[in-house]
């Protein structure tokens, strides 16, 4: 199984990248104050990626996460690396879709992720859709470390390409790797290549033509009162969706959906939903 | 210690061998609520171009492992992959399933053939998933035997509960276990020297999902 071990996503998997390609990171602690406001302690981030200004919103910390240039190119490496401290809470999004672009040189780009989250932290992921080009070859790898009383909404949106242009399902590759684990028990594990020249789109593709991928995996406060008929109730001739449980008290939710709109609108409500059963309003985020 | 593995291989993959299989679709009956697959046509093009390309992908290359750890009695590698098995099943139902026909054959395992390393095995994990038990129980066989048998069980078992699900008769369902397993057959031994990896098939996930909360089923998964 291939995969970069954590020792390897923290020193960036550093294989040579071409002279036009960048080897962009983000670093990135977030903790409490002693009167329990969250801050960055610490970050540190180069091209492609800029961070924005850390807003406050009913004791969460929100930050966006920028991508300046066009999106990623081939041979393009990203290594990003979040800790969150004890009790400390923050909201990580991006402004706009994650764009991968045709592969020229046949390299994939890379994005190897990893986030630590401490006794009650909490962290939500929640970025615009990934949007993979027609030839574009993309390599991305999750490490989710939790602790027993961690809080986690981790979202994941892969689109199937610039439906507007007629690029549906055109790109080379994917690679999609992650493994999330609680208290180093291993909870769930995720590998596998989307291509369109064989088989593997075939359940992706099978229930709507273009279909919209969400994923999300909750644990802690977000799943003490899991909304289970309520997301039952979510699947329409538009949504397709299931739900379920992992071990140590994560939670999991998978859906289809038969185009951006129906996936735009069905993330606002898993997350109205989820905040809902923590007692908590979300975040705003400014567009959904 | 099994005097002829050829003959417990038919003995250990006989409809009769009462390991509780029949009692799961693995996620097809839901496919066939969800309208994914609904005539023969739909359950071969399932098996062809969801169902093998996962077994030879993922559960063939970690049925090979486990055969490895069956042979070698090496109980911590056998319990790691049982471990890692867990994580791999992201619906609960494929997860309980598993384990629940694993447990149900170890059991029977551990009655007709009581080595102490299958006892302590059983002892230190009594609801083994089904793949590391079906190692197990055929270590004495070489490794490409036992895959086939293994992916066998997987797609017989599918075939099987299809007869209940859709309007599809004996003769066309073993039409299609045929061509399945020759599609299959072609690509197993070299599907044992790779590594594992996984294979992405979101609505099937989705479907057993979806099956766990059904109001009405026929099928435990």
């Amino acid at each position: 199984m291939s995969i970069c071990s954590s020792n390897e996503v923290a020193a960036g998997c550093t294989q040579a990248v071409s002279g036009s390609s960048l080897n962009g990171h983000l670093q990135l602690r977030c903790e409490n104050r002693a009167d329990g406001t969250p801050y960055i302690s610490r970050q540190s981030f180069r091209a492609p990626i800029h961070i924005g200004k850390a807003l406050l919103d009913g004791g969460r910390l929100l930050l966006n996460i920028a991508n300046p240039t066009a999106g990623f190119f081939d041979g393009d490496r990203v290594t990003t690396d979040v800790t969150v401290a004890t009790g400390a809470r923050l909201i990580l999004s991006t402004p706009a879709a994650a764009r991968v672009y045709q592969t020229r040189s046949g390299r994939a780009a890379a994005n190897y992720q990893q986030f630590h989250l401490a006794e009650h932290a909490m962290l939500e992921w929640i970025p615009e859709p990934f949007i993979p080009h027609a030839g574009a070859s993309y390599v991305q790898t999750t490490h989710l470390h939790l602790q027993a009383s961690s809080t986690l909404l981790f979202f994941e949106w892969l689109a199937p390409g610039r439906v507007a242009s007629g690029e549906v399902f055109a790109y080379q590759n994917l690679r999609w790797q992650l493994d999330l684990s609680v208290a180093d028990q291993l909870v769930a594990r995720e590998r596998y290549n989307l291509r369109p020249d064989n088989h593997s789109l075939e359940a992706l593709r099978g229930r709507f033509p273009a279909a919209h991928y969400l994923s999300v995996y909750a644990a802690g406060t977000m799943t003490r009162q899991w909304p289970a008929d309520p997301l039952d109730a979510l699947s329409n001739d538009d949504v397709l969706l299931g739900h379920g449980p992992l071990q140590c008290g994560v939670h999991v939710i998978r859906a289809l959906c038969r185009d951006s709109l129906t996936a735009r609108g069905l993330l606002e409500k898993l997350r109205h939903l989820l905040y809902a059963g923590a007692g908590q309003q979300p975040p705003n985020l400014g567009r959904l | 210690m099994i005097a002829d593995p050829l003959l417990w291989l038919l003995q250990a993959n006989d409809s009769g061998y009462p390991s509780g299989a029949y009692a799961h679709s693995s996620g097809l009956e839901e496919m066939v609520a969800c309208g994914a697959v609904s005539d023969a046509r739909e359950l071969e093009q399932f098996l062809q171009r969801q169902i093998v390309p996962a077994l030879l992908t993922f559960e063939v290359p970690l049925f090979g492992r486990a055969h490895a750890a069956a042979v070698g009695m090496d109980r911590d590698a056998l319990l790691a992959l049982d471990a890692e098995l867990d994580a791999w099943r992201i619906p609960a139902e494929l997860r309980d399933a598993s384990r629940r026909i694993g447990s149900q054959r170890l059991e029977l395992l551990a009655t007709l053939d009581a080595s102490p390393f299958i006892s302590g095995l059983r002892n230190a994990c009594p609801r083994c998933h089904h793949l590391v038990v079906c190692a197990l129980e055929l270590a004495a066989l070489p490794v490409a035997q036992a895959a086939r048998a293994y992916a066998y069980q997987a797609i017989a078992g599918l075939t099987s509960a299809s007869l209940k699900l859709i309007r599809i008769g004996q003769s066309a369902c073993q039409q299609i276990l045929r061509r399945t397993l020759d599609l299959l057959g072609s690509q197993l031994d070299a599907a044992l020297l790779r590594e594992p990896d996984g294979w992405f098939n979101p609505m099937l996930e989705i479907a057993s999902l979806r099956h766990a909360r059904a109001h009405a089923r026929l099928f435990i998964s």
